[in-house]
């Protein structure tokens, strides 16, 4: 199973995502300009128009809720057409809810820190669950950041655990 | 989309003392009305996965489609069980104080319940009690 161009367009229908649609032009942009800027770092200088950390919170979660929507059908299909309609809506949500939830800043303190690489992390595994071009190492560089920030994270929380344990 | 706090207290002083430090009534109900974070990352994400197929999933919708449009546009509760003399005191201090920078479209209610004296420390027994007739 894809993400299709049409399950993408078709989750703007979901009530979520039309509760959210007044802005959701301005932040899927500077989702994009974030994203590019981060993976370029401050080798090439971008001007654009930025929005608050919790609108972006605030769309990712939309695309969350319309994600839940249809996660039962992703994960229990049946042969019908409206679970295979909802199982892509999931897919689609999942998917554009993780790339607004990956130009999100990495929280410092641990704990907030393992809850948003898990978050994440979740957030991008059914959207690429059945894509033909999620192959297993492409999956893992575009985790990698995260990956990176939970082994730390894992460290700092064994350390913690010992502590408690000594 | 309605959030709540409650606290129990038999404390006799007014107001009682769950009002105060850094997990009391007053600090809770200040970060439902400030932050998002708390509202919408957990709250309303953890009854959307509940919502599903529940019978509420409409009220769902609307309250939630209301509240992504705009995070400030809930009702908010406090809610206080005391099993001592009523009194305004055990309430309207804090409530003025958490009106004051409210932000419009948010509504905020404290409500006081009066259980007869010395009546708190029974409730788990009477709760344990009523279960007990249910199973029976």
């Amino acid at each position: 199973m894809n993400v299709t161009q049409k399950s993408l367009d078709e989750i703007h229908s979901h009530w979520a995502i039309q509760a959210i649609s007044g802005c959701l032009v301005a932040v899927t942009e500077a989702a994009r300009f974030r994203f590019v800027s981060g993976a370029l770092g401050s080798s090439v200088g971008f001007e654009f128009h930025d929005v608050d950390d919790e609108l972006l919170e605030r769309v990712a979660t939309a695309f969350e809720l319309a994600a839940v929507d249809g996660l039962q059908d992703l994960l229990h299909p049946r042969t019908d057409s409206e679970s295979r309609n909802n199982a892509e809506q999931a897919m689609a949500a999942a998917h554009e809810a993780y790339e607004f939830r990956r130009v999100l800043p990495v929280p410092s303190d641990v704990e907030g820190r393992m809850f948003h690489v898990l978050h994440t992390g979740r957030s991008h595994t059914p959207a690429t669950a059945g894509r033909n071009s999620g192959s297993g190492s492409r999956k893992t560089r575009r985790l990698w950041p995260f990956l990176r920030h939970l082994r730390l994270s894992g460290i700092a929380m064994f350390s913690f655990s010992c502590s408690i344990a000594g | 989309m309605a959030f709540g706090e409650t606290k129990t207290s038999s404390d006799k002083n007014r107001p009682p003392q769950v009002w105060s430090g850094r997990s009391g009534l007053k600090k809770q109900l200040e970060g439902l009305r400030d932050s998002t974070a708390i509202k919408g990352h957990i709250v309303v994400r953890y009854l959307g996965i509940r919502a599903n197929g529940a019978t509420w999933n409409a009220a769902y919708m609307t309250a939630a489609g209301r509240y992504l449009a705009n995070p400030t546009d809930v009702a908010l509760f406090g809610v206080l069980v005391r099993d001592t003399t009523p009194h305004e005191d055990d309430a309207l201090g804090r409530a003025n104080a958490l009106a004051k920078g409210c932000p419009s479209d948010t509504a905020i209610g404290i409500v006081v319940l009066y259980l007869p004296p010395n009546q708190i420390a029974a409730l788990p027994g009477k709760v344990a009690s009523i279960e007990g007739r249910r199973k029976k």
